[in-house]
């Protein structure tokens, strides 16, 4: 009891008794979540103001005789006449590793039920992306878990990679599957206690997505173990269009205080499709100009100066990294719309989905032919690097000859050998969602296909001894993994002792 | 009938001729830019005269200054000094309206243009309230 009169005499010692000023202003007319004021003389572009029963908004549109503004929170309460007051701050949102394992929303209140965040700093949420000093290119992996990415269209910490696709084409399970795997990845090395290893800590932003994805989303990270290293920012598609277009810039302030402070980070932005469409709304009802598709001018300084903000940082900064995953959904497979290329020209690169692989069974439906990263091998391990080297080019070729053969009966041995070995590829990748496999344990299926291990295996069969030959890996392999991991390379000792290894999984193979 | 930038723009010129030299608005000049609109079409006149009329009270609002007090004989926290002590007051040019506003409880608060000063028992109860969350 003495500590609560304690806390709260000192609060009284504490507070100033100086008198304030405040710049204020009128309400004049209310609509769809934007408030017009007029007065706020001395407001600024982007500053919080305050509407009367504590609802905050942002000054977004300066004209001669009034301000547009933003309102975050319930509306339902203001009315015209209404007094607004400005803050002289910049909106910004707590940040740190007390949000680890929360759900916030857009303005970095908890929704969670889990209590106050206790956390002391906060980062405005729109802030100047790195310059060119300080960054430094992208080399270190960031591994997906998924064995057709990682394999064929490899990401590095400090990349952006965009995820592109139709709808329902599995977008948000690479996302997800991408956390799920660094959270293993951030135990694994917590268990070594290895005093160079880098967690990977997530942000996942949600952005108008129905409630109940992302109420599935948390299920599957609290049941996969991973929510203790994520935090959610979530702006559903109930929520007002200004809180659906702050939440990626919250999330991503988030992120900077991990790279900022020499960590790794890795934000999903899901999506920014929807992004652009809450702040089409809320230019149009702030009456900007509108161009192509009814988005404002500056739609793509939207998304760029939001994406420019993931970068690695080099040593003299840190060396901390924010890594993007932004996903984009098309309509009809259509790349060439607005938002997608705009999108695919700021990124390094995309993972295209097609829906027609994801409805012939390929998952992850990944299209080789439109997927690249521009980082490359440059983020791939040695060992990896060494398998992974023809896989794209094989399945290209697959892709292009398998097109071909449908006319032709009679094809020559050397054809019918690399449409053999594409056919037992795609099987090869073709991975359960959730379910992200380690790189030492992919670097051997990969060595196992590449040095023929799979070669007398029906085609049909070739995901289920995938599966065995993992667990054997997991059982009795563990050590030729472990040495796989621990070096990051493959030693031609190393490479004996997988040999041997898959040759006793081939015999009780049958 | 939606006002258009240009009407905007004539509302300010028009503002500007109804000014005097110390920067207030003179009540002749009003009749006269007044006089002038009436020969107008009541299409183009009106959009015209919302404007003017928006820009007349901002320009009268900052020459204004609003003190709010607790108690109507509570004199001791102000005084012609306070006033002149603002920077944006040109007491010369600034009229003085007092009223008073009991939830302040004690103290005042001196509205001038977009700016409020405050400094009463309810604001300071408000901080300590808001700090305590």
């Amino acid at each position: 009891m003495s500590s609560i009169t304690d806390l709260i005499r000192k609060e009284i010692e504490d507070l100033s008794t100086d008198p304030t000023l405040t710049n204020v202003g009128t309400i004049t007319t209310l609509a769809d979540g934007v408030a017009r004021v007029e007065g706020l003389s001395n407001v600024m572009y982007n500053e919080m103001v305050e509407f009367p029963n504590n609802v905050l908004g942002i000054a977004l549109n300066l004209e001669e005789d009034s301000i547009g503004c933003v309102v975050l929170g319930e509306t339902s309460d203001l009315k015209e006449g209404d007094e607004v007051k400005t803050t002289g701050k910049l909106l910004s949102v707590p940040v740190g590793k007390a949000l680890l394992g929360r759900v916030v929303d857009a303005v970095g209140r908890p929704i969670d039920e889990k209590g106050p965040i206790e956390s002391d700093i906060t980062f405005p949420v729109e802030r100047i992306a790195p310059g060119i000093i300080p960054r430094k290119s992208v080399s270190q992996p960031l591994q997906t878990g998924i064995m057709a990415v990682d394999s064929m269209i490899p990401i590095g910490r400090g990349q952006r990679e965009l995820i592109i696709g139709d709808r329902s084409t599995g977008k948000t399970t690479i996302a997800i599957d991408t956390i799920i795997n660094q959270a293993k990845i951030n135990k694994q090395g917590a268990e070594s206690k290895d005093e160079d290893f880098r967690p990977v800590y997530c942000i996942y932003v949600a952005v108008g997505q129905k409630n109940s994805n992302i109420a599935r989303t948390i299920k599957v990270l609290e049941e996969t173990g991973a929510m203790e290293y994520v935090t959610i920012v979530s702006a559903p598609a109930a929520d007002n269009p200004a809180n659906q277009y702050l939440a990626p810039y919250a999330g991503c302030a988030m992120g900077e205080w991990f790279m900022e402070n020499g960590m790794d980070a890795l934000i999903v932005y899901d999506d920014l499709s929807k992004h652009a469409v809450a702040y089409r709304q809320i230019s149009l009802i702030l009456k900007r100009p509108s161009g192509r598709e009814a988005y404002p001018g500056d739609v793509f300084y939207l998304h760029s100066r939001l994406l420019e903000r993931s970068a690695r940082l080099n040593e003299e900064n840190g060396n901390g990294s924010l890594t993007a995953l932004p996903i984009i959904e098309t309509q009809m497979g259509d790349v060439s719309g607005y938002i997608p290329t705009n999108v695919i020209s700021i990124t390094d690169g995309q993972i295209f989905l097609e829906t027609d692989l994801f409805n012939k069974g390929i998952r992850p439906a990944v299209s080789v032919g439109l997927s690249v990263s521009r980082v490359g091998s440059a983020a791939q391990i040695k060992a990896y690097k060494k398998v992974a080297g023809k896989v794209k080019l094989e399945l290209a070729q697959f892709r292009e000859l398998a097109a071909f053969s449908q006319f032709e009966s009679d094809l020559d041995a050397a054809t019918k050998a690399r449409l053999d070995r594409g056919a037992r590829i795609v099987e090869m990748f073709k991975q359960t969602a959730y379910n992200p496999i380690p790189v030492e344990v992919q670097t051997a299926i990969m060595w196992a296909m590449q040095n023929d291990f799979f070669d007398s295996i029906e085609v049909s069969q070739i995901s289920s001894s995938v599966e065995s030959l993992k667990e054997y890996l997991r059982t009795q392999g563990a050590e030729v993994c472990k040495e796989i991991y621990s070096s990051g390379n493959l030693e031609s000792d190393t490479e004996d002792k997988l040999r041997s290894t898959l040759e006793d999984w081939k015999r009780t193979q049958g | 009938m939606a006002s258009s930038s240009k009407d905007s723009k004539v509302a300010r010129l028009l503002l500007i001729e109804s000014t005097g030299e110390d920067g207030r608005v003179g009540i002749d000049k009003v009749k006269d830019v007044l006089q002038e609109l009436r020969k107008l079409p009541k299409s183009k006149s009106i959009p015209i005269l919302r404007n003017y009329l928006k820009l007349i009270k901002e320009k009268e609002r900052s020459y204004q200054c609003l003190i709010e007090k607790a108690h109507s004989n509570d004199n001791s926290i102000f005084s012609e000094n306070l006033l002149q002590s603002l920077p944006q007051a040109e007491s010369d040019h600034t009229e003085l309206v007092t009223s008073t506003n009991q939830s302040l409880i004690a103290g005042f608060k001196l509205r001038l243009g977009d700016d409020v000063y405050e400094d009463s028992i309810s604001s300071r109860l408000n901080r300590l309230k808001n700090s305590l969350k």
